[in-house]
């Protein structure tokens, strides 16, 4: 069963963004944090799959900056130095970062740009948003924050 | 129609130099602006240097204000030579800089908004930004990134080319 939240991240994941901005007008509130939580999930399964701890730091700098240069038209939408922050905590060598507007945003262009980057079939990406939902549900196990979404129907078809 | 054309593929070539150069001064800003919010770890100077240099070959290094943080305003004009403004801002004021910061380990301050310029956007946003985490603060982060993405398809997409086209084709004829 595919929840709210996933489903629009799904959808702007694959492209589908009327589909998305649709999904996010009828969010509740839960849906939202449900939606940062998987979105910080697939960040974070994302990031590991390209970078590794102990990384170079020039190449996230490069990858930072090629994401900025597809999304950032103005110089000034996506903070390079909060960007790389979130690189390198979600593997493990940062505290983490929280997750504020722009912390949203920069999180959204990079998980976008990793992805990109890699070229997935529809079968991986599926397998990454899986992995995300594991890893959301893990960062939320210990606190109350509630798992909810409304189940709809996939948007796959 | 022979010129039709030729006007045509001349003003197709333009526009790829044109989007060509504003790619390349927009990569040097990038590789400035990460030399200059780089000032306290010799790690992070060096990584940020060798990627200016990657994409810079003479070598940048002119930049007056070096150890100093730029508004971001100063980073207007399309050269890679920022224009030193005066420290008017908010950000100049903090006395450990959000990025300092944020390379050495300590919690952010709230930062910048995303997608808006005027004081009293950033204001509210930073408002908002002090309950990280909340729905609001989510939505609004949301609403942003999908204007970024937007923004990104609809320059980048199959119907840009022929957007392009049809722009020359207006101002042309």
């Amino acid at each position: 069963m595919v929840t709210g939240p996933q489903a629009a991240l799904r959808g702007l994941l694959a492209g589908r963004l009327r589909g998305h901005e649709r999904r996010l007008s009828r969010f509740a509130e839960s849906d939202w944090l449900r939606y940062a939580d998987l979105l910080a999930g697939a960040l974070l399964v994302a990031v590991r799959r390209r970078f590794v701890a102990g990384q170079d730091r020039a190449l996230v700098i490069r990858f930072v900056a090629s994401v900025r240069e597809r999304y950032d038209a103005t110089g000034r939408d996506v903070d390079p130095v909060l960007a790389e922050a979130l690189v390198w905590a979600a593997l493990g060598e940062r505290p983490p970062v929280p997750p504020d507007t722009a912390a949203i945003v920069a999180r959204t262009v990079l998980l976008l740009g990793l992805l990109e980057d890699e070229g997935l079939t529809d079968r991986e990406l599926d397998e990454i948003l899986v992995a995300a939902s594991h890893a959301a549900d893990d960062s939320t196990h210990g606190t109350n924050r509630p798992q909810t979404g409304a189940p709809v129907e996939s948007d796959r078809q | 129609m022979g010129d039709l054309l030729a006007g045509l593929h001349a003003a197709r070539i333009d526009a790829d130099r044109a989007a060509a150069l504003a790619a390349r001064v927009r990569w040097r800003l990038s590789a400035t602006e990460d030399r200059l919010r780089r000032t306290r770890e010799v790690a992070d100077v060096v990584a940020a240097r060798h990627f200016a240099a990657a994409i810079h070959p003479i070598g940048p290094g002119r930049c007056p204000a070096r150890g100093r943080r730029l508004p971001d305003r100063a980073f207007g004009g399309g050269t890679d030579r920022p224009v030193v403004a005066a420290p008017t801002d908010h950000s100049m004021a903090a006395p450990t800089d959000r990025s300092v910061a944020a390379l050495d380990g300590e919690p952010a301050a709230p930062p910048r908004h995303a997608s808006h310029d005027s004081a009293a956007d950033h204001d509210s946003v930073n408002d908002r930004a002090s309950v990280a985490g909340s729905a609001e603060v989510i939505a609004c982060g949301c609403q942003a990134a999908s204007a970024l993405v937007t923004r990104r398809g609809r320059l980048t997409g199959p119907r840009a080319h022929r957007r392009a086209l049809t722009m020359v084709r207006e101002r042309r004829w």
